[in-house]
Formats: C-alpha cells, sequence, structure tokens
C-alpha cells in the first residue's frame, strides 16, 4: 500500500436519489452504491484507492472534508445542486492543496448557468453521466504518476 | 495497465481531435510543446484505449470545416478544443452540432469564463477542462465509454436514453 495513491469521490445533494431520478439526464445506473462501486474499481486498475462519500446537507461535506485533511492526493466531487451556490464547499476544497476535479452528469452549462467552483478546481468534466467520473479518474492517475 | 480492459465493448471508435488556432503551440505538464506533439500523446491514449484518433489541428476556421464535411461519415465522435475561437466560433459549433455524432468540448485551462464564453458548450454533449493535456485523456475516456453504451451514445442503440446525435438535455428542461 505504500505509495498508493489516495482519492476522495464526493457526491452532494440528490445523488442519493440516483436510479430514480430522470433517465434523460442520470441515464440507467442504478444506484448510488453502484456509481461509487464503479468509481473504486476503475480506481483500483488505475492503481487509485478511492473512497467515497456522500451527504445532502453542504455542511455535512465540509464537516467530512475538514476531518480528513491530510488523507487524500486528490478529490473528484460532484456538488449536485451545490454547483450554483457553494461556496462553503469550494473553500474547504481548495483548503486541502490538492487537485480537485467538478464532474456533474449533466451539461450544466446548458442551463445557461457556470457553476462557482470553477474558478477554484482544477478540472470540469461535465455531460458524460458516470463516464464523467472514470475519465476524472484515469486523468488524475496519469497526472499523480507523474508528479 | 492498458485500458481497454475498463471497456464495455471493443469496437474501434474513430475520434477526430480538432484543435483551432492557437493551438499549435501549447503549454503542457512539462513545458510548451507543439500540437503535433500534443496530438501524438492523444493518439497514444486512444491506442490503449483500442479507438483511434485522427488529429486535426488549423489556425484556420475553414479548413476545421472542410475537415468535417469531408471526415464526418467515416467518424463516431470528436474531441474540440476550439483554441482561439472559443468566443465566437460559431460556423464550428454550427458543424459540430449537425454531424449527428456526440462531440466533447477540450480545454487545457479551466476558464472561469467558461460558462459565460465559450460558444460551444450548450451545443456539445459534454466538456472536460483544466487538467492540461489529461482534459484530452479524460475526454477520450469518458467518450470511448459513453459510445460503448447503447443507453447512452452508441451509435446503434435505441433507448429513450440514448443520445448519439449528441445533444445536451438542458436540466431545467428541454
Amino acid at each position: 500500500m505504500a505509495g498508493e495513491r489516495r482519492i476522495a469521490l464526493l457526491n452532494g445533494p440528490n445523488m442519493s436519489n440516483l436510479g430514480k431520478r430522470d433517465k434523460n439526464i442520470y441515464g440507467t445506473i442504478e444506484s448510488l452504491e453502484a456509481l461509487e462501486a464503479l468509481v473504486v474499481t476503475t480506481g483500483r486498475q488505475f492503481g487509485l484507492a478511492v473512497e467515497p462519500f456522500h451527504s445532502n446537507d453542504e455542511g455535512g461535506l465540509v464537516d467530512w472534508i475538514d476531518e480528513t485533511v491530510g488523507r487524500f492526493d486528490g478529490y473528484v466531487i460532484n456538488p449536485g445542486g451545490l454547483w450554483a451556490h457553494g461556496d462553503p464547499t469550494r473553500l474547504a476544497l481548495a483548503a486541502t492543496g490538492r487537485p480537485v476535479v467538478e464532474v456533474h452528469f449533466a451539461n450544466i452549462l446548458k442551463t445557461g448557468g457556470r457553476s462557482v467552483f470553477t474558478e477554484s478546481v482544477e478540472g470540469t468534466v461535465m455531460g458524460l453521466r458516470q463516464f464523467g467520473y472514470l475519465g476524472a479518474i484515469a486523468a488524475l492517475a496519469h497526472k499523480l504518476g507523474e508528479a | 495497465m492498458s485500458s481497454q480492459a475498463i471497456r464495455s465493448d471493443d469496437r474501434r471508435w474513430r475520434i477526430g481531435v480538432l484543435g483551432g488556432p492557437n493551438l499549435s503551440r501549447v503549454m503542457l505538464s512539462g513545458g510548451e510543446a507543439t500540437g503535433d506533439q500534443l496530438a501524438a500523446q492523444v493518439v497514444t491514449w486512444g491506442e490503449d484505449l483500442g479507438v483511434e484518433v485522427v488529429p486535426f489541428q488549423s489556425n484556420h476556421e475553414g479548413r476545421l470545416l472542410e475537415f468535417v464535411h469531408r471526415e464526418n461519415a467515416g467518424l463516431d465522435g470528436y474531441l474540440v478544443n476550439p483554441g482561439g475561437l472559443i468566443r465566437f466560433g460559431e460556423s464550428l459549433r454550427h458543424v459540430l452540432s449537425e454531424s449527428g455524432h456526440p462531440a466533447v468540448e477540450v480545454h487545457l485551462e479551466n476558464l472561469p469564463q467558461l460558462g459565460g464564453e465559450s460558444h460551444f458548450t450548450a451545443s456539445l454533449i459534454g466538456i472536460c477542462a483544466g487538467l492540461r493535456e489529461h482534459s484530452y485523456l479524460a475526454a477520450l475516456t469518458a467518450l470511448t465509454l459513453a459510445l460503448d453504451d447503447p443507453t447512452f451514445l452508441h451509435p446503434d442503440g435505441d433507448a429513450p436514453t440514448n443520445r448519439k446525435d449528441g445533444k445536451p438535455r438542458n436540466l431545467y428542461g428541454g
């Protein structure tokens, strides 16, 4: 395990409802647990240890980020609806000093809005459903491998 | 590790990788590089995934349009870094939007202006930005897996959730 890179996988409000959401946006993945398992398994194939966490409350995300500071080499976050206003979460992630990739199933920018996370996260992946998480994992694995 | 292990199909998708004006010289993780060097790296990542990358960079928008006119029937999707066309590249946006294939927007930098200034994002299926050259790796990986999925971008899929034409859905309806 020495030298293995650790990645936090964060999912925000409404993501625990995956499987019952609009399939035109979220596709056919069965549940949040299935999504987490997919990302953990794919991470392992790229040499990354992925640890998932979810909260429907922004405070829950901020608490966990604070409690686990120093544990992770990078973060993948789907902030859910917090894309529109989640500065506390954005700031907590920025304070870790680690690379953060924001991922969304949907193409958020099609709404005409922009994410508050964009200004301080390193990367943005949107619109490719669950496969955006796997693209983020591949990118982080290569990036951290070069560090 | 071969990335083919994460795929659910073994079809050799053909992905056009377009670079617009100002991408003949780029800043990557290891320093300054040419557009050709970046393209060669993306081709290698494609081989690792089992897909064929067809790169094309031009400082002339008309050449980019003609590449799409000529190649579209034989391609399954696109990555597009519009370069300096990001704000006003209407003709390139339009030809990709009407191509009938999914296109993913790619940027080396995570531009805070993305939501306000990219003329492309609302027309294309998705975006990968900010991870330097690894933005291309993220986009190629995600697009390949999405093309493998009959319920998402597979050209032969017919599920109601399929988006083979590459048109994104709006969270706010439509």
